[in-house]
């Protein structure tokens, strides 16, 4: 195996020596590389050398260079800067400054300005962003390198430096076709600076913790990533001290060989060097002062980070007693000694104190308290970092934090009096955060096979730029402007040029003005004039009904999107399309009994293979696109004719989403709701049929009905629309076209119960309602077995009453049984209020019409009441062998039209000028109370989902491989175990409310979905 | 015969009265939701639970977050609000689990990391849930460790 190992600096070795070695030693290639020398700091290119006997060393590689990489690096610190606008890292002030202060371009500075936004918000900047990344063209000389050293794996890290140009050598790998992986490699990676960016083929973390942070701040799938340990520490697990006490402490400098504290400096980011030390000269006087016996007579040790030493080496605490500070100058913290000195300091320490480093997580693995407290002056750099947190014993570390100076002097005289109470908590950390595979077993060979094992996996494709990335290039190059020109306004002689080509560019357009200032006027006053009766002539009613419409739907789309896919159904047909090729799909379901549904899992297996793993994204997407869809079919069904028609619009989509027939396409889906789909090509073939004439529509309302037949049974409604439609008098999709349906509809039919013997459900298929309760298939069979006709006819009947009165919902006369039983729900009176006021709005709209019909007086409306009775007649019909509110679906949706066309007349009764006579005020108060009552069924939509949201979650806590609905072999199914994990994570990660804070008011007021 | 007014016709009081309520839903959640993007949360807002209160009101996603994400101690007591677990304020998770007689709680907890306790906490525990009628409960805690306890002897008042 190959190996190109690039890091971004050489300090960087101080993490990954081990792992080299380690690859090395099992008979590896491995080639390093950094992106730059880093002169100043004390591990420079020599470090590399010291590796040249056992690998190969390239030293520092080309940079990415001309117009592209500017833009680059300011599209990258826009996204690293973003991510620090989301609600978890509120309180990260250091770290947003310091994003902003290092990389953020000037021109964008004024993101800045926004205090936070939404997680939801956030992540949709970023995934723009990351698409802008995408876009910037691959530095070619970077991956002509890559092609010319042939390395089967490509290992980066750490990546997330801000703005880093790392990102374009993962890229360049990318599009030549070697694999990636990028090495996590510290604690703080993945909170303290900036994104991942892009997604490589494996990322290799510390622990479960990590694993949790790449996923949920930086969108790396689960299934690509791997948890190995913190190889770096691993030197210390088996370490021996160097020297015995007496001889360390006279090295160091340290009186005697009695205990001492350690304390252990931090980066110069957290606690900047002459800071540190004031705060360690306060943090002695107050240790001196206690006048405990335990601190009365020890020493204290000061050990400064080998990064931030300057103001340690005046040597300012030369005048305190008991302490020194060792090493006394700037040091490399690779070199063996200075690893040698830094474990006998920790191993000797009766305790170690600090501010925030690393050296504290060491601490723990050699196993001696450590302790911490807050100061004012870091409190940016502790509590407001993310991974300071992993060290509180609440989150699993084993930090020992005080608020005050003197708290913090007792806890350690405590600690010093009984070092062995933090074992526990210390092993339980070291167990979890570091060696999460057992204490016994060594990172680093888990880091070697997680190499390995990418390398042995199949080489990717080479992967080419997307075809959107031309078109989106020009948006990159204009975002980048600003940026230019700011940076351009930075140097004086430009500031000077550019003034003088304006003041240049103003008299010449003065002169132009006056010129032909005139003939300009009037020429702009005729185009005004034109646009503004343009404008006028404008449909703006009919404009807002759309926008209203999107708007409401969007609405249900961010409940949607605030509950994680579902598990039951949902998971199985995933697990079912991604062991099963399309073929295969297809050909499965022409053999099953009693259902002919080729295209229903061939609708999931598509979008789950172009979703990459983005299942809950790419899955939500559609579930939010079909519903903004079908709430734009439902309106463009309307005649808009005014505002006051218009006005009908909030009621009518208030009966579509609210009808307990409708419910149960947004509450579940699996994860395509196919019901939905079927509500879909419904409005869809009626808006085909109500346009003009013309060849398109014929073919596309035969591929509609085809494609709806084939998803699941209630497709065939498809059929009813356009055969009713055209009988009602709309001619958009012709005879022929409709001919054509009729006879594939008999073909369909002829081949279902003739050759492929699918036949129709039996009994023992489905549970279904049956008077005042639900009856199991061996009940069904029990009591209709042998006569099912009378069970059949039933369904029938109560699948009509359901959509026109909502009662009995699922076949059960829910309402009459509560009302005989004293048990009636607020709920259930609401429902079938709400329904039965809407078909009588209905009755009403009839009566009134029907004086027309005798003229032959036909409108619109008038045509979609007959086509919607006449689907309404099918799906009752269709549905024959069980009961489903949601089967009702397409039914309901026709009568939500037909309600809101009824509604919309109604209004424009009361426009007349009428008294208000006493029929007038009741009809106005009747109408009113309608559309209050269907406000309420709406508003109950949300608690629904709420509700539902809180279930799934749930659900998938006790989801287990091999039970259904995971009833999966994952050992023969590595990926399946991938896919139940990765949706696992997903829904563990989201956030949802908890109906036990609702008033359990809502409970009664608000329906169930049926 | 009855049709729609045509198209400048201004609605009426009556009309904007009869039409009003769903659009005053959606005005209102269009104001509520104008907050959102400030990271409010005014449709959706999730209470910060403790373990013990998610324990409580069986809420098994934010018991497996706060263990799995947050690496919550499931073997500490954590507050616990009032009324969720009557006068109960403070409970350790599978205390929690006992009190509010969910099995199923308690077999997740174990699952992500809590241990019965031994000796006299763990007679109390199982005593605890003999007291709240947890049947179901006791009997996931009798199984758990290595089944080697006997079922502790509670006080008779306690039953």
């Amino acid at each position: 195996m190959n190996v190109l190992f690039l890091m971004d600096s050489p300090e960087y070795l101080r993490f990954y020596d081990s792992a080299i070695e380690e690859l090395a030693s099992r008979g590896h290639s491995v080639a390093l590389a950094v992106n730059s020398g880093r002169a100043k700091k004390p591990v420079g290119l020599e470090g590399l050398q010291r590796y040249a006997d056992r690998v190969r060393v390239l030293g520092v590689v080309p940079q990415h260079e001309g117009r592209w990489a500017g833009v680059a690096t300011g599209v990258r610190a826009t996204m690293d800067f973003v991510r620090f606008l989301h609600p978890r890292f509120a309180a990260a002030h250091a770290l947003r400054a310091r994003i902003k202060r290092k990389v953020l371009p000037r021109a964008y500075h004024w993101i800045d300005a926004i205090p936070r936004l939404s997680p939801w918000l956030v992540r949709a900047w970023q995934r723009g962003l990351m698409a802008l990344e995408r876009a910037i063209p691959v530095c070619e000389p970077m991956a002509a390198l890559l092609r010319a050293e042939a390395p089967d794996v490509l290992i980066v890290s750490p990546l997330v430096a801000a703005a880093s140009d790392q990102v374009d050598w993962v890229k360049a790998a990318q599009a030549a076709g070697v694999r990636t992986a990028v090495a996590i490699a510290s604690w703080d990676n993945l909170t303290n600076k900036g994104l991942l960016r892009v997604e490589p083929d494996v990322v290799v973390v510390w622990n479960e913790a990590q694993r949790h942070e790449a996923h949920e701040y930086h969108y790396i799938p689960a299934s690509k990533i791997a948890v190995t340990g913190a190889q770096l520490f691993d030197r210390w697990f088996d370490r021996r001290v160097t020297r015995d006490r007496a001889a360390f402490c006279q090295r160091v400098g340290l009186p005697g060989d009695g205990p001492f504290v350690l304390f252990t400096g931090s980066s110069s980011f957290i606690s900047e060097s002459g800071a540190e030390v004031a705060f360690v000269r306060r943090w002695l006087e107050a240790v001196r002062a206690s006048g405990d016996p335990a601190l009365a007579g020890v020493n204290v040790l000061m050990r400064p980070h080998p990064y931030n030493f300057h103001r340690w080496a005046d040597e300012p605490l030369a005048d305190a007693r008991g302490v020194a500070v060792f090493p006394r100058a700037g040091y490399n913290p690779v070199d063996a000694e200075n690893r040698a000195d830094f474990f006998d300091s920790l191993f000797h320490a009766s305790a170690v104190v600090g501010i925030n480093t690393s050296a504290m997580v060491e601490a723990a693995i050699v196993g001696r308290p450590v302790l911490s407290m807050l100061a004012p002056e870091f409190a940016g750099t502790q509590e407001g970092t993310i991974h300071f947190h992993h060290l509180l014993p609440e989150h699993g570390g084993f930090l020992r934090i005080a608020a005050t100076l003197d708290e913090h002097v007792a806890q350690l005289a405590d600690r010093l009096r009984h070092p062995e109470s933090s074992r526990a908590e210390t092993a339980r950390f070291v167990a979890s955060f570091i060696r999460p595979h057992g204490v016994e077993r060594p990172a680093t060979p888990l880091f070697a096979d997680a190499i390995e094992r990418l390398a042995a996996s199949p080489a990717p494709a080479p992967r080419r730029a997307p075809v959107w990335a031309p078109l989106l290039r020009p948006v990159v190059l204009a975002l980048a402007a600003p940026v230019a020109i700011a940076n351009g306004l930075g140097r004086a002689e430009s500031r000077n040029r550019l003034r003088r080509r304006a003041d240049g560019a103003w008299r010449r357009a003065r002169k132009g003005v006056a010129r032909t200032g005139g003939l300009a006027r009037g020429r702009a006053m005729r185009a005004l004039h034109t646009t503004g009766k343009r404008w006028r002539r404008t449909p703006t009613w009919r404009a807002a009904a759309f926008a209203y419409a999107t708007v409401a739907a969007l609405g249900i789309g961010y409940f949607l999107a605030g509950s994680p896919l579902q598990v039951s159904e949902a998971l199985r047909n995933m697990l079912a399309v991604q062991r099963t090729d399309l073929g295969e799909l297809l050909a499965s379901q022409f053999t099953q009994g009693g259902f002919l549904r080729p295209l229903l899992l061939a609708q999931i297996d598509v979008p789950f293979e172009l979703a990459r793993g983005h299942y809950f994204a790419v899955f939500k997407a559609i579930h939010v696109a079909q519903v903004v869809l079908a709430a734009g079919l439902f309106v463009n069904l309307l005649p808009l004719r005014g505002l006051v028609d218009a006005l009908a619009i909030p009621f009518g989509l208030a009966l579509l989403f609210a009808s307990h027939t409708f419910s149960g396409t947004v509450v579940e889906a699996f994860p395509i709701n196919t019901f939905l789909t079927i509500v879909l090509c419904c409005l869809a073939a009626a808006n085909l049929a109500q346009g003009a004439p013309s060849r398109w529509r014929d073919a596309a309302a035969v591929a509609l009905f085809v494609f709806a037949a084939l998803t699941v049974e209630t497709g065939l409604l498809v059929w009813v629309c356009i055969a009713a439609a055209w009988l009602a008098g709309f001619r958009g999709v012709s005879g022929k076209a409709v001919a054509a349906a009729t006879a594939l509809l008999a073909v369909y039919m002829a081949l279902r119960f003739g050759p492929l013997h699918v036949g129709a459900p039996a009994l023992v298929e489905r549970s279904s309602g049956f008077g005042f309760r639900t009856l199991d298939p061996p009940e069904l069979i029990a009591r209709f077995g042998d006569n099912p006709l009378p069970f059949y006819a039933y369904n029938v009947v109560v699948q009509l009453l359901t959509v026109l009165f909502a009662e009995p919902k699922a076949g059960v006369w829910l309402l009459v049984r509560g009302l005989s039983t004293g048990e009636w729900l607020p709920r259930d009176v609401l429902a079938v209020a709400a329904t039965t006021g809407a078909t009588l709005l209905i009755a009403w709209y009839v009566a009134a019409r029907v004086p027309s019909w005798r003229r032959a007086e036909l409108v619109d409306g008038d045509r979609w009441l007959f086509v919607g009775a006449a689907v309404l007649a099918g799906n009752a019909v269709i549905s024959y062998p069980y009961t489903k509110s949601v089967i009702m679906s397409p039914a309901g949706a026709f009568h939500a039209l037909a309600a809101t066309l009824a509604f919309a007349a109604a209004l424009a009764r009361l426009g007349r000028p009428v008294r208000l006579r006493p029929i007038v005020a009741l009809g106005v108060l009747l109408l009113t109370a309608l559309s209050t009552v269907w406000t309420v069924r709406l508003i109950g939509l949300h608690y629904r989902l709420r509700e539902k949201a809180f279930i799934t979650r749930n659900d998938w806590m006790f989801v287990t491989a091999g039970q259904s609905p995971a009833d999966v072999d994952v050992e023969a199914y590595p990926a399946a175990g991938a896919l139940i994990r990765q949706l696992r994570d997903d829904a563990v990660t989201m956030r949802v409310p908890n109906p036990a804070f609702d008033s359990p008011r809502a409970s009664r007021v608000f329906e169930e979905a049926w | 015969v009855v049709s729609a007014a045509p198209g400048r016709e201004r609605p009426s009081v009556l009309q904007w009265l009869a039409a009003a309520p769903p659009l005053v839903a959606f005005v209102g959640s269009v104001a509520i939701a104008a907050g959102w993007p400030a990271g409010a949360q005014p449709f959706w807002s999730v209470p910060e639970l403790t373990l013990s209160e998610a324990v409580a009101t069986r809420d098994a996603g934010e018991v497996t977050r706060l263990v799995e994400r947050e690496r919550v101690d499931p073997n500490r007591a954590w507050p616990v609000r009032g009324g969720l677990l009557d006068e109960v304020t403070s409970a350790t998770p599978l205390e929690a689990a006992v009190l509010a007689r969910r099995e199923e709680m308690a077999r997740l907890l174990l699952r992500l990391g809590a241990v019965v306790p031994e000796g006299a906490p763990r007679a109390a525990l199982i005593c605890l849930g003999v007291r709240a009628s947890a049947d179901d409960v006791v009997a996931v805690l009798l199984e758990s460790g290595d089944g080697s306890d006997p079922r502790p002897a509670c006080p008779p008042h306690e039953r």
